[in-house]
């Protein structure tokens, strides 16, 4: 990498800080200390509560970590199915239960890998997945009755999880066994990430087709994962992640409440996706109050009657945005404290990043030291022994009730916008997260706030760390091996999937049905996608500077 | 005062959707008194290098996280030539490995920025190369 | 129709980079390139009757569209199909789009909005061509479009495109000078933009040649379609006898209601004589075009050193404001913009 030695000379440049300064990261403000007064008469029964019961500001259950950790869920998937395919025998092996899929660039698009679109992408950045056999590939060996699976992919993720189906019927495994996550949360692409393919409203059509069907017929499956790491990744506050994630939970509910089901059926199996950012005791108040709301909107809004449809249960991983290119081993000390966090904080799941990843995918050694970090975490520190440590801690319940505030307020600005479609399409949300990123990125510039090796304490010659190089062929061979398949395929078959999808879209018919049925028939992630996007149109962003 | 301004394209090239950073540099430029073209998401090599002839750029900025700037790198080239704007300065910054820098200047590339280059090092770069290119058309077009 | 470098030798493709005349020449030889670089010097404030001088005419003048309306009514998407459909019908197209620019700083974001709706586009035998330009210090910003707008689109003419859509700033109001640039004004609502206050006061329902509501797909486009019927009924039939603006629904995304929309404009433009607009003056809009570019005539006047020593000389006292005005009015035209880097 080059070196920065020198640091801007803006005349605007303000004097470096030498001490803690009082705004977080996101902007607010903090007291020099904290006291019951910070508190405002806070109803300790009614708003904390314990752990395990309403409104679940403490944590959803009653031992939290006694029992069982949470999960150590990392990442993984590259090149070609087969590939992957080892990699999930070495960990499951190794005696890792749940698997954690990556895709490809041009599958989490939804174009087969012959597309001109998906040069030089194809299996570089998570695995290449254009049909059924390579779905079958990937699983290979492995019963889908004893695995928990992840898979993080939106914008085709009915098409995916049709795929995930075909394989369970192949293999003879019943639906209801089926345990495990797809992301499936195509708002925060549109806020955010930007993988949206088709417009809002037939997307979140889409999303509550598979939540639908889960609902009916995969009842262990976590049909969504409400996300708001993209958002924060994209440069949002903490408020703006809390508040943007749990405004899409809600529009899934009532979307899906709109399919006759009762809010118990589907509410339980809903999960979430955070960020654990630098801030440390911002993120704790944040999950916190993530789940105080939750509870809240589902009890009196949503008139749940099962305890479970209220308890937020979420998965985190460790800000990638944090992580500096510039002295990349000092990125294992940043994770480790945005991991105590999120551990702190009451995570069911945990990802830890790699030092390594701004440069480039892990490398063993990098994914190594994350898995370690969080085992250290885990049996060294004993900060898992009680649960909700920081509860009752005038700072943090005040940050708390600060954060809750704050995203009922963002509620009430997104409803003025129209709701979420309009907002959306007006560009509020990119609006907004762009003017928070422009903020930060100026105190960055601007010196007042420090970030090491980047702005202070720079290293004027760095050594050079082991990275990971990705295999060439696999783009080739994947290429070659759509094209057998689409010789061997019975193309009748498969024009009458593509002809069915397009009706059932047209109709407003939940799709998974057909999707799976074209599954089986070796329909393809590009031409189902195709087929959707005839009907749907496409989606361009406004930029929203 | 009307006068020249600086006018850069930034592109992100490849089907990543990861824009934080090259809105981020737009931004910067933008401040610095430039005019910036943003070509949005997902346009193609051929796309961006016929932006870059109408929008008559100075320095074309490519943005690219997805590992695939060894493929894209050279498509763009290709039709940057084919449009016959090949003169224009070519900038990158993303998740580029310093192995692959000596080979992307080779290919004509004239800067490769890593993640953290400071604000003021890419506005001095884009300066310098369209002040470059601006003196040596005062010259052709004197002759 | 269009040369391709290939054809052009190596002086040439040179000379389409280089010097005004050498960019005239290539500028008759319908090169893109040139029209770019045209195109800069233009907005760049350079003489534009000296450029116009090197270049013939329009064989046959195109039609102008001005596209307007606010913020997220749909402008970019609308442009986007209509190019589409102008393409396939095989006529030649560009789209000048503007933006604001900041005062503080000069710099600018530009023209997104346009581009990413007519990627598909690349593959035309005869491309459109797309072009952003930014309002700078000095234009008369109320209007909507960037100062040079009517240079460009003259110059667009002159390179002979047979359609050239023009899309303004897009405040929601106060888009005259589009009108006065155009032969045709489109306002473009949608149910989200259109409230009923900005279509009471609305001055531009009148200026308007046609008002679209687009998204027209949305819940509370009835309410909105029946609002924008009472506001041009309530102004027709206008000052000069002809009925109101026509109105359309459509949906640009589904690409509904296009085909209607360039029929009713190639209607609408046929009923016109071509020379000028339905409402504005010609010697009106004539006078706009000119102010835009004595403006910056006068600014570069300012800038020579000549008029920075009668402008001290008035700041320090020696001379009086008057004498100050009537010296700089009597200095001489300066000849030619030079170069200047922004740092």
């Amino acid at each position: 990498m080059t070196s920065h030695g020198t640091i801007p000379t803006d005349a605007n440049r303000k004097p470096a800080p030498t001490g803690a300064g009082d705004t977080t990261i996101s902007g607010r403000r903090l007291a020099t200390a904290y006291t019951a007064a910070h508190l405002n008469g806070l109803d300790a029964d009614r708003q904390v509560g314990a752990p395990g019961t309403f409104p679940f500001t403490r944590g959803v259950h009653e031992s939290m970590y006694r029992g069982r950790f949470w999960t150590m869920r990392q990442f993984a998937g590259f090149g070609s199915a087969g590939q992957t395919n080892q990699r999930f025998h070495f960990l499951l092996h190794k005696g890792q239960t749940g698997l954690s899929v990556a895709f490809d660039m041009p599958t989490l698009m939804g174009l087969d890998s012959d597309d001109p679109r998906s040069a030089g992408e194809v299996g570089r950045l998570g695995v290449a997945i254009d049909s059924l056999d390579d779905m079958l590939d990937l699983f290979e060996g492995i019963d889908l009755a004893n695995v928990s699976t992840s898979m993080t992919i939106n914008a085709p993720a009915a098409i995916l999880m049709a795929y995930y189906l075909a394989v369970a019927q192949e293999q003879g495994v019943a639906f209801e066994d089926l345990r495990g996550t797809i992301q499936n949360d195509i708002l925060k692409e549109f806020h955010a990430q930007n993988e949206f393919v088709f417009p809002p409203v037939p997307s979140v059509g889409l999303v509550v087709d598979v939540i639908e069907y889960c609902a009916r017929y995969v009842p262990q499956w976590n049909p969504v994962s409400i996300s708001g790491y993209h958002i924060r990744e994209a440069g949002s506050t903490a408020g703006q992640e809390l508040a943007y994630t749990l405004a899409d939970g809600f529009h899934y509910v009532q979307e899906t409440l709109k399919r006759g089901l009762e809010v118990d059926a589907f509410a339980p199996r809903l999960s979430f996706f955070f960020n654990a950012h630098n801030e440390f005791f911002e993120e704790i108040a944040k999950y916190r109050a993530a789940r105080r709301i939750w509870a809240r909107h589902m009890r009196d809004r949503y008139g749940t009657k099962d305890d479970r449809s209220c308890k937020l249960r979420f998965h985190a991983q460790t800000a990638g945005c944090s992580l500096q290119a510039q002295q990349p081993q000092v990125n294992l000390i940043r994770v480790a404290y945005q991991a105590m966090a999120a551990v702190l904080g009451g995570c069911q799941s945990l990802h830890t990043n790699s030092m390594d990843e701004t440069l480039a995918l892990p490398s063993e050694h990098a994914a190594t030291l994350a898995l370690r970090t969080q085992q250290v975490l885990a049996h060294e520190t004993g900060v898992a022994r009680s649960a909700d440590p920081l509860g009752g801690s005038y700072l943090v319940e005040s940050l708390t009730n600060e954060l809750e505030a704050e995203a009922e307020a963002i509620f009430r600005e997104i409803g003025e916008v129209g709701g979420m479609e309009p907002a959306i399409e007006a560009g509020y949300f990119r609006a907004r997260i762009a003017e928070a990123s422009a903020r930060y990125q100026r105190e960055v510039d601007g010196g007042e706030r420090l970030v090491v090796g980047v702005n202070a304490f720079v290293e004027e010659h760095e050594p050079p760390i082991e990275l990971h190089r990705v295999e060439p062929h696999v783009e080739s061979q994947q290429v070659a091996r759509l094209e057998r398949l689409r010789a061997r395929r019975d193309a009748k078959q498969v024009k009458q999937s593509l002809d069915a999808i397009g009706e059932a879209a047209r109709a407003g018919n939940n799709l998974m049905p057909i999707l799976l049925e074209a599954a089986h028939r070796r329909v393809t992630v590009g031409e189902a996608m195709g087929a959707m996007r005839e009907v749907f149109g496409a989606f361009r962003a406004r930029s929203g500077w | 005062m009307r006068q020249y301004r600086i006018r850069v394209v930034l592109a992100k090239l490849g089907l990543d959707g990861h824009d934080r950073g090259i809105r981020v540099v737009a931004r910067i430029l933008r401040d610095a008194g430039m005019e910036v073209i943003y070509t949005g998401l997902w346009p193609t090599p051929g796309g961006v290098a016929r932006i870059a002839l109408e929008e008559d750029a100075d320095v074309i900025g490519v943005s690219l996280l997805s590992g695939a700037h060894m493929t894209l790198l050279p498509k763009l080239l290709e039709a940057m030539k084919a449009e016959g704007c090949d003169d224009i300065p070519l900038i990158l910054g993303g998740s580029i490995p310093d192995d692959d820098v000596p080979q992307l200047n080779r290919m004509g590339v004239a800067a490769v920025f890593g993640p953290g280059t400071p604000a003021q090092e890419i506005i001095q770069r884009v300066t310098d190369l369209a002040q470059t290119r601006a003196s040596h058309e005062e010259h052709t077009g004197s002759t | 129709m269009r040369n391709t470098p290939a054809q052009l030798d190596a002086s040439e493709a040179m000379d389409a980079r280089g010097a005004p005349d050498a960019l005239a020449r290539a500028f008759q030889r319908r090169d893109r390139r040139a029209l770019a670089r045209l195109i800069s010097r233009i907005d760049e404030g350079q003489d534009a009757a000296a450029i116009f001088a090197q270049l013939p005419p329009a064989t046959s003048p195109a039609l102008t569209i001005g596209i307007t309306g606010a913020a997220g009514a749909g402008k970019s998407t609308l442009i986007g199909a209509l190019l589409r459909h102008v393409l396939d019908i095989g006529k030649r197209i560009a789209v000048l789009a503007c933006d604001p620019s900041s005062a503080r700083t000069g710099g600018a974001l530009l023209g997104d909005r346009v581009r990413m709706q007519t990627d598909d586009s690349n593959s035309a035998a005869d491309p459109p061509f797309i072009r952003s330009i930014s309002t700078r210090p000095g234009d008369d910003s109320s209007g909507g479009v960037a100062g040079a707008a009517a240079d460009v689109i003259e110059l667009l003419d002159r390179f002979g495109f047979d359609v050239i859509l023009l899309e303004s700033i897009g405040t929601g109001q106060d888009q005259i000078a589009a009108r006065s640039l155009c032969r045709l004004l489109v306002l473009v609502s949608s149910p989200e933009t259109g409230d009923d206050v900005q279509w009471d006061k609305a001055g531009i329902a009148e200026w308007a040649d046609m008002i679209v509501l687009n998204k027209a797909d949305l819940p509370g486009t009835p309410r909105t379609a029946a609002t924008i019927r009472a506001a041009i009924a309530l102004n027709a039939p206008s000052h000069d006898g002809t009925a109101g603006p026509e109105f359309l629904q459509l949906s640009a995304r589904g690409g509904e209601g296009i085909d209607r929309l360039w029929h009713t404009l190639e209607t609408l433009a046929a009923r016109q004589r071509p020379e000028h607009g339905r409402h504005e003056d010609a010697a009106q809009a004539l006078a706009r075009r000119l102010r835009a570019r004595i403006a910056r005539r006068i600014d570069q006047v300012l800038e020579q050193e000549s008029a920075q020593q009668i402008l001290r000389a008035c700041a320090q006292g020696v001379i009086n404001v008057e004498e100050a005005e009537d010296r700089l009015i009597a200095l001489p035209k300066p000849d030619r913009m030079p170069l200047r880097i922004n740092t």
